[in-house]
């Protein structure tokens, strides 16, 4: 019965491609239209990327403090500090009409990294109430200095290894970052 | 036949999207959260996801705190329910390796853009506190300006 059927098939066939000679492309368009929405629905259109942190173990005692230069950059609810912590602060960069002065902070630390061109590393020390937000622009700005714009953006390396902690209290001396 | 140039564009689309689809997506996406924009490079890796949106704490798309709750600055840094979940993934998903490396055991921290320090303090030492010796924050990669070559 089969045979027959497949005969059958094969005699009509043969009958409907008779005199064409061009390919069926018809399955292949379909496929495409399908491989194309697929891809079209898995595809990631915006790139999520991270920021490594520095944290110390929590068993780890504290540190000796390293001879020269302690970076670190505090940030306030009414601005922006950039301290060391062996003599205090360095300059107070205040809020600029709501926003932090995260220019002027990328310029400072250019000046100090042309002082220091071996240090790498900076905390950058919040209060408590700072938005994550503030965090992640004030580490990129700390990170890295973009140069130039369009196609010639540089990324110039300034303090790549960033630890996190609390700010010190106002009014009190510079240092006891957590 | 007048198809020809329509499987043409099929094709270049198709190629188009196979190549752009390499980048496989790790961090799990959410319209709850807008994660901050920052100029950092570095790719995600499979690690272990905190994910802190405006009311829950999450590891691994599991709800273990509130944030109203974690949101207060008395009492102990270390967040009791979010360390017991991260010790238990410890021993689940993590490879084989790493778990006999301290060091080498990771945690990233996808939080919202307004999430405030303290909570952010207190996510970070738990996760060390559950053994977890690298640290990283997600983020979105920033648009570049119109007229930027790639």
């Amino acid at each position: 019965m089969a045979s027959s059927k497949l005969a059958a098939r094969s005699i009509r066939n043969h009958a409907k491609y008779k005199g064409r000679n061009d390919l069926n492309i018809v399955p292949m368009i379909d496929m495409m239209v399908i491989l194309v929405f697929f891809l079209l629905f898995t595809a990631v259109f915006s790139n999520t990327n991270i920021l490594e942190l520095n944290l110390p173990a929590p068993n780890s005692s504290v540190p000796e403090l390293p001879k020269g230069l302690n970076l670190e950059v505090i940030v306030r609810q009414n601005g922006i500090e950039i301290a060391d912590r062996n003599s205090g602060v360095l300059r107070t960069l205040p809020k600029k009409d709501g926003e932090y002065d995260y220019k002027g902070l990328s310029e400072f630390l250019q000046f100090v990294k042309s002082k220091y061109s071996d240090t790498l590393a900076a905390s950058v020390l919040l209060e408590p109430n700072i938005p994550y937000d503030v965090l992640v622009q004030t580490m990129d700005n700390t990170r890295v200095w973009q140069n130039g714009s369009g196609p010639s953006l540089q990324n110039v390396e300034l303090f790549p290894d960033i630890s996190v902690g609390d700010a010190p209290l106002t009014g009190a001396a510079a240092g006891g970052g957590k | 036949m007048a198809l020809v140039p329509f499987i043409d564009m099929l094709t270049m689309l198709v190629v188009f999207l196979l190549l752009h689809s390499s980048d496989v997506e790790i961090l799990p996406n959410t319209k709850q959260i807008t994660v901050p924009q920052s100029i950092a490079e570095l790719k995600p890796r499979e690690t272990v996801v905190i994910m802190v949106t405006t009311e829950d704490l999450l590891v691994n798309g599991r709800v273990v705190a509130k944030v109203k709750d974690v949101n207060s600055t008395s009492g102990d840094l270390v967040i009791p329910a979010l360390r017991d979940a991260l010790k238990e993934q410890n021993d689940t998903s993590l490879r084989d390796t790493a778990q006999q490396d301290l060091a080498d055991r990771e945690v990233t921290i996808m939080g919202d853009k307004g999430t405030p320090f303290t909570v952010l303090k207190r996510v970070m030492a738990t996760a060390t506190a559950a053994d977890y010796g690298k640290v990283s924050l997600a983020v979105m990669q920033k648009e570049v300006e119109v007229g930027a070559g790639a």
